[in-house]
């Protein structure tokens, strides 16, 4: 059985996933193996990826503030301008509480240097309204192939979730089974919700991650949303007009709970019919924050908890796991590990949509 | 109305002369103002097509093709109000003077009743009903948005009047149970006649007329036609069944029950993918033989027929006989062996082999066709040949109709022989027979469907003989042809004759740097905003954009019920104002953010001004930075007084002292005035754990601590106690020491200067002599009262939410991903690849 060694094998599928995979190889010079079946072209989206989020805490702020330049810059050299987007997302609160921690998001985003505005009263959302301006949506079905490219370029290896079998090691690596071959890699970097889902040892992944069912629905065409992306912060539900003129809604909760949710957001436009409908999987860190690091109990690397804004921060984590990462952000990512010496209450984030919910069998 | 008529003659020595209509009577009614003709028998559909009115409407600037697998819904002129109300051109029977007009929501929405009767009058309405399909409308009927209606429950539904769905009624009705089959064309026996018999079968028509008149005794069995059942779920069907009530027709929604279903849904007619395969005069051999065979309806003159299989050539056999120029026979695969090639070449059509439609496109105003073929494989590079037609004939093979299977939860894989997504597995109460389960042949599929009763009841199935004649003698079909990619000036190249209208993308031409080059922009069938139907899915895999091993998880996902799911959210809209009352006390998120030892005082600006929540307290104006606040305004001020209510990180702090809120833009001085007294605080309560096995009990509403006194001890950043290190987090409380923290890095320097040390934590401080009761919460207490940090033990969590974790199963029972793909992926059977580098 041939054998062929790796620093890292990264799991997953998402632009951070593959982001994460290109910049460990390109940047700081590791042979990295990517886990993972590309998928945006033909299944509906699991979730958006913008470089805000509804998040409270001044150093995620200044991170993104940090990190996003170099991702815009990164993507466009890789697929030109075409495979991002500047839109003004509207996040939505209902609640009291959701106004207050948006009113938290928007004067921290404020005073690091972003553009935010309070909507007024009365506007077409309903609720408290809060709009980012000029933040950046990845256009991923666009992005993908052209990340493909760039990793066959970073020379990193590709396996497709159907080939791989992959064992954790419990020091941290990972052997990974393919046909008649195998692979090695030193550390195994679980980076996007079905990964950890899948290769990750449920009592190991309990102690920190919290699994909920999430759907997504794409509508039929439909006249446009008040704002290009709209978040319901207290509902869970994100709202994305496509560029066919459909809604990709995602909420969180079973089918029934989703729909509900994701319709009371979009009343008053007439019938409004499904186009597809994905129910999947997520993880919620139990506080709301990034987890970068080692879950209790495991030595696998776990990336989770990162929001909407996760690719963002691809950079930032490629320097985190080298250990080339410096001051601020190599605190940042000290704080986010997930060991039981850490004080995670102390970075306990906001988190969009309530308590989650899963479907038992 | 135009002056056309595509009605076959009825004299002569042919079959095409309409079995389901009189010819000897006609009738007009009206659509959209103008009159169509029509024979008793005919349906709205077949009346209009035989009136000349080809087109539904343009979709990206060509014409659509009216046709069985796309019609607009209409409504009687007297019910516009009742959008509820409309009726499915192709099953609704014609009816002397019925006055209809098609509908669309955004035409519903647009235009008032009495414009509709001024479209027909337009010279270039003749031939269309002028619908914009680019427009955001949904094509489905409206019956999708009813509700359940009148509910009928049966010992067994059957889905199909075919073959299948007959020997399965029959089967079970002579058992004794209670049947209601449902069959969405006027007709039984389904596409039987189409494909004719096998060997020493009886013919089609003999078989249907026993079963059916076997049926007919039975006064258990109930027969729908003109049903169409399009939801599938849990032991209900929902059908939209069509009924003349006093001559006039009638749409009611019927939900059937039952513990089990045969589903006999028979298959589709794949669509070659070219451009302009949908362009009017494009239709499917089954389709085009339905209309001749039943309604004698024929478009034009000359015909040109492109196919991928055998039985196709059976239409422009009797089309010829019927007195039509078959221009060509142009067979994709390279030598076809059949008998019905034989037919072919005895009625002296000319034939090709190793031909594929390239590009169709309108010949004309008047209409007709302009149609390139080329050659391909095995034939040498030709030049294409070109023909002008009335009707193009396409076959381009057959898939099994899994849309009710996937929308129940049935599974489904991708044959590589067949090119065909197959029913996999099997789904409790409902049972697969005839072509959908893949038979073929007529006595199969009667055999299936009494097979697919005695499994459903628990007898012991026959078994079924489905023989395959020998590939010398009948090659079988072809994959579906695939055209080039067209150019954007072409016609769309549409994946599947149904309702998504979903194209493959053309290429565009773009100037850059000079040259003129080709751009393809990556094709995304997940940007596709209709529903897919399961041959666009098919065609996605043939045309590489979804991987084999993905189709069905991509029908499954696409393959959906139109359902409104406005309507479903009525109950939970957005709510104009925020509801719920101001923070009692800081929410868990800004815990640990202004380091160990936090208090919460009463901020008062000089100028009277009140700050909004999340105005960041600053020691002086000189340092604003989020990343350098000493704390937050997290509450308005309490009754009667202004600024706000804040938390505070720098301890000792002192009544009276001068710090700045940053507002906005403005650094406003404000003065500490009123310290909350903080105290122990009392034991968050945690959801608790569910059993193993069990679902991880929903979180109550919002486990907020109750008092300032709470979350100050969240606010001290000593919760690392989320759980214990080893387990989930408890409800009793852990003395856990904790590193300082500042700005959320436990072990740095805190950025704020504090003038007292950050003590450890929880195990080190001493408890307050006198823990006070919750709901004084916000008592103000003497300047001299110490703030202190307090121990906290349990997990705070956002919002105020405690999230426990889960323990329950890993299952999830709602067919998520990780159910079906993601988590098996782990197990699946590995191809020999290796990674592309390495």
């Amino acid at each position: 059985m041939a054998e062929t060694a790796y620093d890292f094998a990264v799991f997953g599928s998402t632009p951070l996933a593959l982001l994460l995979a290109g910049l460990l190889a390109a940047d700081h010079a590791k042979k990295v193996c990517l886990v993972g079946s590309p998928n945006s072209a033909f299944r509906l989206g699991r979730s958006v990826d913008l470089s805000v989020m509804p998040v409270t805490r001044p150093e995620t702020w200044a991170l993104l503030k940090a990190t996003t330049p170099e991702v815009v810059r990164l993507f466009g050299r890789i697929h030109g301008r075409s495979g991002m987007q500047r839109i003004d997302p509207v996040f939505v609160a209902e609640t009291q509480s959701g106004a207050d921690a948006l009113s938290h998001m928007r004067h921290t985003a404020l005073g690091l240097g972003f553009a935010a505005e309070r909507l007024p009263d009365g506007n077409p959302m309903g609720g408290v309204a809060h709009r980012l301006p000029d933040a950046i949506l990845l256009r991923w079905t666009q992005l993908e192939p052209a990340l493909g490219t760039w990793l066959e370029k970073c020379e990193v290896g590709r396996l497709s979730d159907e080939e791989a079998r992959p064992t954790l090691r419990r020091d941290g690596g990972v052997r990974i089974e393919f046909g008649s071959s195998a692979v090695e890699a030193g550390v195994a970097v679980l980076a996007d919700d079905t990964a950890i889902l899948s290769h990750l040892d449920t009592l190991e992944r309990e102690k920190t991650l919290v699994p909920q069912t999430c759907t997504a629905i794409l509508t039929e065409p439909t006249r446009a949303l008040a704002a290009p992306l709209l978040v319901y912060v207290d509902r869970g539900v994100t709202l994305l007009r496509g560029r066919s003129g459909g809604i990709l809604a995602i909420g969180s909760g079973p089918p029934q709970q989703a729909i509900a949710n994701i319709g009371g957001c979009l009343d008053g436009r007439g019938p409004l019919r499904r186009a597809g409908q994905r129910v999947f999987r997520s993880l919620r860190t139990a506080d709301g924050a990034p987890l970068v690091g080692m879950p209790r109990g495991s030595k696998a690397i776990v990336v989770a908890g990162l929001g909407m804004a996760g690719a963002f921060l691809a950079p930032a984590i490629a320097r985190a796991l080298t250990g080339t990462a410096e001051g601020d952000e190599k605190a940042y990512f000290a704080a986010r590990e997930g060991g039981r010496g850490n004080a995670r209450a102390t970075i306990a984030e906001f988190a969009v949509g309530g308590p989650p919910v899963e479907v038992a069998a | 109305m135009t002056n056309r008529s595509n009605r076959l003659a009825a004299a002569g020595e042919h079959r095409f002369k309409g079995s389901e209509i009189d010819r000897r009577r006609s009738f007009t009614f009206q659509i959209d103002g103008r009159y169509v003709t029509a024979h008793p028998g005919d349906t709205l559909l077949t009346a209009a097509l035989a009136s000349g009115v080809l087109a539904a409407g343009k979709h990206e600037g060509s014409p659509l093709a009216l046709d069985e697998r796309f019609a607009p819904a209409v409504l009687l002129r007297g019910q516009m109000h009742d959008r509820l109300k409309s009726l499915p051109m192709e099953r609704t029977p014609a009816a002397e003077g019925l006055d209809l007009v098609t509908i669309t929501r955004a035409e519903h929405r647009r235009y008032r009743q009495q414009l509709y009767s001024l479209r027909g009058l337009l010279p270039y309405r003749r031939q269309t009903l002028g619908l914009n399909f680019d427009e955001d409308v949904s094509f489905a009927g409206t019956w999708f948005d009813a509700g359940p209606g009148e509910t009928r429950s049966a010992d067994l539904v059957v889905i199909g009047g075919g073959l299948a769905g007959l020997g399965a009624a029959l089967a079970a009705g002579r058992h004794g149970e209670t049947v209601i089959l449902v069959e969405r064309r006027g007709w039984l026996g389904g596409d039987a006649r189409f494909f004719g018999s096998v060997g020493d079968e009886d013919p089609p028509d003999d078989m249907v007329n026993r079963l059916a008149t076997a049926l007919a005794s039975l006064s258990n069995v109930t027969i729908l036609t003109r049903a169409e059942a399009f939801v599938l779920f849990e032991g209900n069907v929902r059908v939209s069944h069509v009924r003349l009530e006093r001559g006039v027709p009638v749409n009611e929604v019927v939900t059937l029950s039952a513990p089990r279903i045969v589903l006999a849904a028979g298959s589709i007619e794949r669509l070659p993918v070219f451009a302009g395969n949908r362009l009017p005069g494009v239709v499917s051999s089954v389709a085009a033989y339905h209309r001749a065979d039943r309604y004698g309806v024929w478009i034009g003159q000359k015909a040109l027929l492109s196919t991928a299989t055998s039985v196709a050539y059976r239409v422009a056999v009797q089309a010829k006989d019927a007195g039509i120029a078959v221009e060509r026979i142009a067979d994709t695969r390279l030598n076809p062996q059949s008998r019905f090639v034989e037919y072919g070449k005895a009625y002296g059509i000319p034939l090709a082999r190793g031909v594929l439609p390239r590009e169709a496109m309108v010949a004309g105003r008047r209409g007709g066709l302009t149609v390139d073929l080329e050659h391909h494989e095995g034939e040498g590079v030709r030049e294409p040949e070109r023909f002008v037609v009335d009707q193009l004939v396409v076959a381009g093979g057959w898939q099994p109709d899994l849309a009710l299977w996937h929308m129940a939860g049935g599974g489904s894989r991708w044959n590589a022989e067949t090119h065909r997504l197959e029913a996999e597995g099997s789904l409790s109460g409902i049972a697969l027979a005839g072509g959908v389960a893949g038979f073929r042949n007529a006595t199969a599929a009667i055999e299936s469907g009494r097979a697919a009763v005695a499994r459903l009841f628990g007898r012991t199935e026959p078994a079924v003989e489905d023989p395959v004649i020998d590939p010398l003698h009948e090659t079988p079909d072809a994959p579906t042809p695939l055209g080039p990619v067209a150019t954007a000036s072409e016609a769309g190249a549409y994946l599947d004759g149904g309702a998504s209208l979903a194209t493959r993308p053309a290429q565009r031409r773009a100037v850059a740097r000079g040259w003129l080059r080709r751009r393809r922009e990556n094709w995304g069938l997940a940007d596709q905003a209709r529903p897919l139907g399961v041959a666009d899915v098919v065609a996605g895999v043939e045309l590489g954009a979804i991987p084999p091993a993905d189709a069905a998880i991509v029908a499954q996902e696409r393959c959906v019920t139109p359902g409104d799911i406005a309507d479903a959210g009525r109950e939970q809209r957005v709510p104009r104002q925020v509801t719920g009352e101001a923070a009692e006390a800081p929410p868990a998120y800004l815990a640990g953010r202004f380091g160990p030892r936090t208090s919460v005082w009463v901020v008062e600006a000089v100028d009277g001004r009140s700050f909004e929540v999340g105005c960041t307290v600053h020691a002086d104006a000189d340092h604003v930075s989020p990343l350098e606040a000493l704390g937050v305004v997290f509450a308005p001020p309490p009754a009667g007084r202004s600024g706000g209510l804040a938390v505070i990180g720098r301890s000792p702090v002192a009544e009276g002292e001068r710090v700045v809120v940053k507002d906005i833009s403005a650094a406003i001085a404000v003065t500490l005035v009123d310290p909350l007294r903080p105290v122990e605080r009392p034991a968050v309560a945690t959801a608790p754990a569910a059993p193993a096995g069990e679902q991880a009990a929903p979180i109550p509403a919002p486990a907020a601590p109750s008092s300032a006194e709470a979350a100050l001890a969240l606010l001290a950043g000593t919760a690392a106690a989320a759980a214990p290190p080893d387990g989930p987090p408890a409800s009793a409380p852990a003395a856990v020491a904790v590193p300082p923290a500042t700005n959320g890095q436990p072990g740095e320097a805190p950025a704020i200067a504090t003038e007292t040390p950050a003590p450890p934590a929880a195990a080190a401080t001493p408890p307050l002599p006198d823990a006070v009761p919750a709901d004084a919460a916000l008592a103000p207490v003497p300047a001299d009262a110490a703030p202190a940090s307090v121990p906290a033990d349990a997990a705070p969590a956002p919002n105020g939410h405690v999230v426990a974790p889960s323990t329950g199963s890993e299952s999830t029972g709602d067919r998520t991903d990780t159910d079906r793909t993601e988590e098996a992926t782990v197990v699946a059977a590995p191809p020999a690849t290796p990674p592309a580098s390495g």
